[in-house]
């Protein structure tokens, strides 16, 4: 029997039932883990909420006490340095090791891998408990400055430097934007460096003219990405400061005093009011990064 | 079957097994064979585990037709976890509970009242005295049943105090200003090697702050939630901490900020760089199996013109009110406190046993740092000085009262701010919450 248009179109339509049965599993998870509680949230953030008893409405009052919290403003600053430190100092690393790598030698696959295995590992428990035991008064780090002569403090419990480790802990997770790096660079055609060198220019000439603004557009990815992810980052501080964000608020992550306000102070609404701030934060400085970015990134097309 | 018909049935079993999570959860069901499941919360550490373990496997072997489901959990996300499951209305049938987070559960009607007639008659009351009965009525309502009581004692290490030349005798009715001295002795004579007391102002402590407040004449919190002590009490607490960090009685901020991050398996005290602290006396033995070499001792608290500032806690453990099996979870509470078959595995877990015919049993098995406890436990009873702790459990929001006062404390430790500048900026706060 030859198929007719018409028939096809109809045996196309019988099978979308099939096609949403096979895909609600995938539905219902983003209906009931997601969009739900997305919207919950926001309700929940103009309430007053312990998830004991039931939500009270109390309009904007969540956002109003935000703002005269000290703690909430400190958490704002202590994220804010640890945002405008981490994320470009770790493009950098990303970007001085991609250069390095980029060319092939012998062992550069190895190489590639190891640079990259601390993305892997740092977000988890175990690197951030191995991070506080370096940086303690008898750390490891200080040990090895003892050798040169110089007695160390306690890094990580002095108010000063405790955010310094977190920043430290984040550049050393280069790995992924790094990989983005390598590959952008390979884009890059051969032929204009092959012109370069006919012109005489040297490595900067060319890592300052061709390279860097070939690479713009993933240097803007990689800072996107960096960005939205150190505004939402949590574990480390979690567990360097055991919970607390402390010593006096000064490893306060943003997402770590949110944690606290809901699962420790059991104030729901005022947690989901939080997120929904950072949204917009997260929000706002995306927009002004590619606001800002637009006339030096350069697109091929 | 028709391949499509095939297709749509692995679909819908896909669907099913996305959606079973879902349907999951809920205490108390019945099995098919007729068994009943309670579910069963705990916090506590390995050790506490094992023995609840065991508890719950006797009482299976005892009650046939009733399994227990254990659910144990750590301190420090218990409660967090157990009000994620109310949220979601899938509490477990029986929860260990605090007197400290007790007041928002309540509030909510989570909790069976154990005088109520569905139970009436399984829980035995007897042996039970009335201030044992009340560590668990709140608001009137009589929703815990104590499981161990204990009072709070200053746990010494004397092998410091002997290596210092320093005679016991000195902890003996200790009032603040002789601990005070105390401490900076032990930090003079060892020349900064030992620390004299931990500074319980940077958490804050609340047992010792509680346990300071109290011999002043204060509660930390008055009945309506609002605070009791007063800007007088905070500014002479803090000011004590101030002059013990200065002295090096107790360690400087930074070794203060790194000891709060530990497990206490790897405090100070434990390291044996600090004489004293403050516990509950009932875990003197867990201390002392840590630091075998070093004879720990309890003490009094110190007093404030005489009077000290101690009182008896306790541990307890609630019955949901949504539980299916009310009868046979109350069932499982009278086992565990008033049989032998449980006391001889739980002995001192969570402090003395509540029931005096039982505390007796539990007597005759101590070991000798148990001992020493339970002797602690009978001086700090009789003894006439004491203030009592207040009828009524602390507010909703005392985690975050505390933490307020965590801050506060920390900007004075770390030179930030003067003394009178953080407790003016704590009663304000506070006020605000």
């Amino acid at each position: 029997m030859g198929i007719t248009a018409r028939s096809r179109k109809k045996s196309l339509e019988s099978h979308t039932l099939e096609a949403y049965i096979f895909m609600s599993p995938w539905l219902i998870g983003i209906v009931v883990l997601g969009i739900i509680p997305i919207f919950s949230s926001l309700y929940f953030a103009f309430t007053d909420y312990n998830m004991l008893s039931s939500p009270k409405w109390i309009g904007v009052k969540n956002f109003v006490q935000m703002f005269q919290d000290a703690m909430f403003l400190r958490s704002l600053r202590v994220t804010f340095t640890y945002v405008f430190l981490g994320v470009p100092l770790s493009l950098l690393m990303a970007l001085v090791v991609a250069l390095a790598l980029v060319n092939p030698f012998k062992t550069v696959g190895p190489l590639r891998a190891i640079m990259y295995l601390p993305s892997l590992l740092g977000g988890s428990v175990a690197i951030s408990v191995l991070w506080r035991l370096l940086f303690t008064q008898d750390g490891l780090i200080n040990q090895m400055l003892l050798v040169f002569g110089i007695h160390g403090r306690s890094w990580i419990g002095d108010p000063r430097y405790a955010i310094y480790t977190l920043v430290l802990l984040r550049m050393w997770q280069f790995g992924s934007p790094m990989l983005i790096f390598i590959a952008g660079i390979k884009q890059i055609p051969d032929t204009l460096y092959e012109a370069a060198d006919l012109e005489g220019a040297g490595y900067f000439r060319k890592l300052v003219n061709i390279t860097l603004p070939l690479l713009s557009p993933i240097i803007l990815f990689n800072g996107i990405m960096g960005l939205i992810g150190a505004f939402q980052d949590f574990t480390n501080a979690y567990i360097i400061s055991n919970g607390s964000g402390g010593p006096m608020g000064s490893t306060m992550f943003y997402s770590l005093y949110l944690y606290q306000k809901a699962f420790a102070s059991f104030k729901m609404g005022f947690a989901s009011a939080m997120a929904w701030v950072l949204l917009v934060i997260i929000a706002v400085f995306t927009v002004i990064v590619f606001k800002t970015s637009a006339k030096r990134v350069y697109y091929e097309n | 079957m028709k391949r499509s018909n095939i297709a749509v049935v692995l679909a819908a079993a896909l669907a099913a097994l996305a959606l079973a999570p879902v349907w999951a959860g809920g205490g108390g069901e019945k099995k098919s064979d007729g068994t009943i499941n309670l579910r069963f919360s705990w916090w506590g550490g390995e050790e506490r585990n094992v023995i609840y373990q065991q508890i719950c496997d006797r009482f299976e072997a005892d009650n046939p037709g009733i399994k227990i489901t254990r659910e144990p959990g750590s301190w420090n996300d218990y409660f967090t976890k157990l009000a994620t499951q109310v949220a979601g209305g899938g509490q477990p049938d029986i929860m260990q509970m605090h007197r400290n987070y007790v007041k928002m559960f309540s509030d909510n009607g989570i909790f069976l009242n154990l005088d109520d007639p569905s139970v009436k008659g399984i829980i035995d009351w007897t042996y039970i005295p009335q201030v044992a009965i009340d560590t668990g009525v709140v608001d009137g309502k009589n929703i815990m049943i104590n499981i161990g009581l204990s009072t709070n004692g200053i746990f010494t290490n004397t092998a410091i105090l002997k290596e210092l030349g320093i005679p016991e005798s000195r902890l003996e009715n200790m009032s603040w200003e002789t601990f005070e001295a105390l401490c900076n002795e032990i930090a003079q004579k060892s020349k900064g090697k030992y620390y004299g007391y931990p500074d319980d102002s940077f958490g804050p402590n609340e047992t010792t702050l509680s346990m300071y407040m109290r011999s002043r004449g204060h509660n930390l919190y008055k009945e309506d939630g609002s605070l009791e002590f007063t800007k007088e009490d905070l500014t002479a607490w803090l000011e004590l901490f101030d002059r013990l960090r200065k002295s090096g009685g107790a360690p400087a901020a930074t070794v203060s900020a790194e000891d709060q991050g530990v497990t206490f398996e790897q405090s100070l005290f434990v390291a044996g760089k600090q004489a004293m602290h403050i516990n509950s006396c009932n875990r003197l033995e867990i201390y002392q199996n840590l630091m075998p070499s070093q004879p720990l001792i309890l003490e009094r608290s110190p007093s404030y013109k005489g009077i000290t500032g101690e009182n008896i806690g306790s541990a307890n453990i609630a019955i949901s009110a949504k539980s299916r099996y009310p009868k046979e979870a109350a069932k499982f509470l009278d086992y565990f406190v008033n049989t032998e078959r449980s006391l001889e595995l739980y002995l001192v877990q969570n402090g003395f046993p509540a029931n005096t015919k039982m505390n007796e049993y539990v007597g005759s098995k101590l070991s000798p740092s148990m001992r020493l406890a339970s002797e602690f436990m009978g001086v700090v009873n009789t003894a006439k000085n004491v203030t009592t702790l207040p009828a009524f459990p602390p507010p909703q929001n005392s985690q975050d009262i505390l933490r307020l006062l965590g801050d506060e404390s920390q900007a004075v430790a770390f030179g930030r701010k003067t003394i009178a500048r953080a407790v003016d900026d704590f009663f304000a706060a506070a006020g605000r919450l």
